[in-house]
């Protein structure tokens, strides 16, 4: 798809093409946006990921130009953006809501941004058809919002944003009003489509597994704050924080509490009603922790194991392809991920194997250790 | 048992609402058979002999279609115009910009807009009229009407655009959009319907007010029909009840064409807390 000039391409000299310097936006004495840095490279599809309320919205109103931030600087394409209004900034923006005009047709809505910039009519509708024709609306051009479904409105916001080849795509939650299946459809649609356009995207998102499987790189915000950036398998595998971890995966990561002793052999753990062997894993001290395992990396045994952790059986969850199993050990559910369809014949004591490999450790101030 | 009762409550309720429906819809039936009527009385009655007679006579007195068809035109249109105009651009304001206690504000404007229009103020209204010398025209009727009908305007407005998001004009502004093209493509279209309700409330109420010209008019040429209706009255203070029911019926037809051209072209709506309350 042509849709990139050759102006647009001339942005490619710059490797970082969003900056966040030191980023902090109060609303009166609430701190929404803490002191962010980031940086974004041409091209890149990042995720800004966090739970409602953490800021992540608001970082990216920042950089559309609409929120002025308390304190800090954001560069676009190498330059200085901070004090430009919103439409000397070349953004495009898909909001949660679509936010398409209700008194327009759906072609009138796409080719908005060029009418706007004083396009002629004449070249705003062959656009728009061009557009419209590529997210496979152009037979629905001539409708309102309001007559068309969700799904297509959806396209119809990104085809507004499409339309006018911007350097950067902001999207704030845009699939979260659609329903579970045309939402994995939108996925793949916007992963793909943003792949052959090629523009610089941020995307805001409170649902992981969305981060995980469209974004090149993800920052995941708590309280204003941006705790960790990485790759989705950076941050699956190797989680920062006992925050970070419990957010990524579903189920998430299952946290025990404990303490760890030193004795003849190594390091134990020594959780609620139990003691396993740590062997040599790396972070492992003398004191109070906390021992994380994803649901997908624990066995479950029907007969008591010298390393395994006891527990009582729960509830068995059947999904399909796979098995969600929760044990209660002590007070705490752990659950567990079998990849299997057979229902396995289980009494109500069980015990857990954890993989050691996989076993992270957290200090009680959610730090992780290694 | 409760069947019975059931019967019994509601034909109590048709007895009443027949009973009120009755009673707002006498004078109706009155305006609309009396001026067909050569020899109206103030009872209903069918029009005996029926007649054109009325209407013609009606005609033949200029000073009262002027007032009509002129001078009430302009002076509830002016009044209209400008209360659906800036009640549009300050609820706007007041719903978009952060200003401490707008709330209150708007509160007290309502609490008080009664007062301004109220007989209570007529001596103060009158003054200022005349210090600005604008007593006499028809600027200064709009402009008293316009000041007295505007809190509730606004409250009305603003009852529209806190339910139009803020991402329509957001995404305006982030597509490329000046602050004006945003106001002219995004907000006064998704703000007509209650622009429209606002007018023909406004344009009603200035239709029927009686005082305000009463007072700041002097000249017969400018007074508006519901002053000029006393024109049909005969020197002893008596109405002609042919010629004012005939009057009448004139005077009552633009405002029911208006708000049926309004309701057919865009629907009324009403939002949040009023509806259906606010006329």
């Amino acid at each position: 798809m042509k849709l990139q000039t050759e102006k647009k391409k001339s942005h490619r000299i710059y490797e970082a093409h969003v900056v966040l310097q030191d980023l902090t936006k109060h609303f009166g004495a609430v701190v929404a946006v803490d002191h962010v840095d980031l940086t974004i490279s041409e091209g890149e599809f990042f995720a800004l990921l966090g739970p409602s309320g953490c800021g992540k919205t608001t970082t990216l109103r920042l950089i559309a130009g609409l929120e002025k931030p308390t304190e800090g600087k954001i560069f676009l394409g190498g330059k200085d953006v901070t004090n430009l209004a919103p439409r000397e900034r070349d953004v495009a923006m898909v909001f949660q809501d679509y936010a398409l005009y209700p008194h327009m047709t759906l072609r009138d809505n796409i080719g908005y941004p060029l009418k706007v910039r004083g396009v002629p009519r004449k070249q705003i509708y062959a656009k728009v058809e061009e557009v419209a024709r590529h997210l496979k609306i152009e037979d629905l051009l001539n409708r309102r919002p309001s007559q068309v479904s969700g799904g297509q409105q959806q396209r119809a916001a990104v085809a507004r944003a499409l339309v006018h080849e911007p350097q950067v795509f902001l999207f704030d939650e845009p699939l979260s009003n659609l329903d579970a299946k045309l939402r994995l459809e939108a996925r793949a649609f916007l992963k793909h489509l943003q792949r052959e356009v090629g523009v610089t995207t941020i995307y805001v998102t409170h649902d992981q597994a969305e981060a995980m499987a469209m974004a090149d790189r993800i920052a995941i915000m708590f309280t204003g704050r941006i705790c960790q950036v990485g790759s989705p398998v950076e941050v699956y595998r190797h989680p920062l924080s006992k925050e970070v971890a419990a957010f990524i995966g579903n189920p998430p990561m299952n946290l025990i509490p404990g303490h760890i002793t030193r004795e003849e052999g190594g390091h134990f753990f020594i959780g609620p009603g139990f003691s396993i062997s740590l062997g040599g894993i790396p972070g492992a001290q003398e004191g109070e922790v906390f021992l994380g395992i994803r649901p997908e990396h624990i066995r479950v045994l029907s007969e008591p194991h010298p390393q395994a952790i006891p527990g009582k059986l729960y509830a068995v969850q059947p999904l399909g392809p796979e098995l969600l199993i929760t044990v209660q050990v002590g007070e705490i559910p752990v659950s567990v991920r079998l990849f299997t369809d057979d229902l396995p014949q289980l009494e109500e004591d069980v015990w857990l194997l954890p993989t050691l490999e996989r076993v992270h450790l957290f200090d009680p101030t959610g730090k992780r250790l290694e | 048992m409760r069947s019975a009762r059931f019967v019994l409550v509601r034909l109590g309720f048709m007895l009443v609402t027949s009973l009120l429906g009755t009673f707002f819809l006498l004078p109706v039936l009155w305006l609309v058979t009396a001026p067909f009527n050569a020899q109206a009385t103030l009872r209903v009655e069918w029009p005996s002999p029926f007649t054109l007679q009325n209407f013609g006579e009606v005609f033949r007195n200029t000073f009262a279609i002027r007032a009509l068809f002129l001078n009430s035109i302009l002076q509830a249109g002016g009044t209209m115009l400008g209360t659906a105009v800036i009640a549009t651009l300050a609820a706007y304001a007041l719903s978009r910009l952060e200003i401490k206690g707008r709330n209150l504000f708007v509160y007290l404007l309502v609490l008080f807009s009664s007062v301004v229009t109220g007989t209570a103020a007529m001596v103060p209204i009158f003054l200022l009229l005349y210090y600005l010398r604008l007593i006499d025209t028809h600027l200064g009727v709009i402009l008293v009407l316009t000041g007295g009908l505007l809190p509730t305007g606004i409250f009305l407005m603003r009852d529209f655009v806190e339910s139009m998001p803020r991402s329509y004009e957001e995404s305006a502004l982030v597509s490329g959009a000046t602050a004006w093209q945003m106001f002219r493509d995004v907000v006064l279209p998704v703000l007509r319907p209650g622009m429209m309700v606002v007018a023909v409330w406004a344009f009603v109420n200035a239709w029927g007010n009686f005082l305000i010209p009463a007072i700041l008019i002097r000249s017969p040429e400018k007074m508006p029909a519901p002053v000029a209706i006393y024109s049909f009255y005969t020197e002893g203070g008596t109405p002609v009840l042919t010629l004012v029911s005939a009057y009448s019926l004139l005077y009552a037809l633009p405002v029911v064409i208006l708000y049926l051209f309004v309701n057919w072209r865009y629907g009324f709506r009403f939002f949040g807390g009023i509806k259906g309350g606010g006329k």
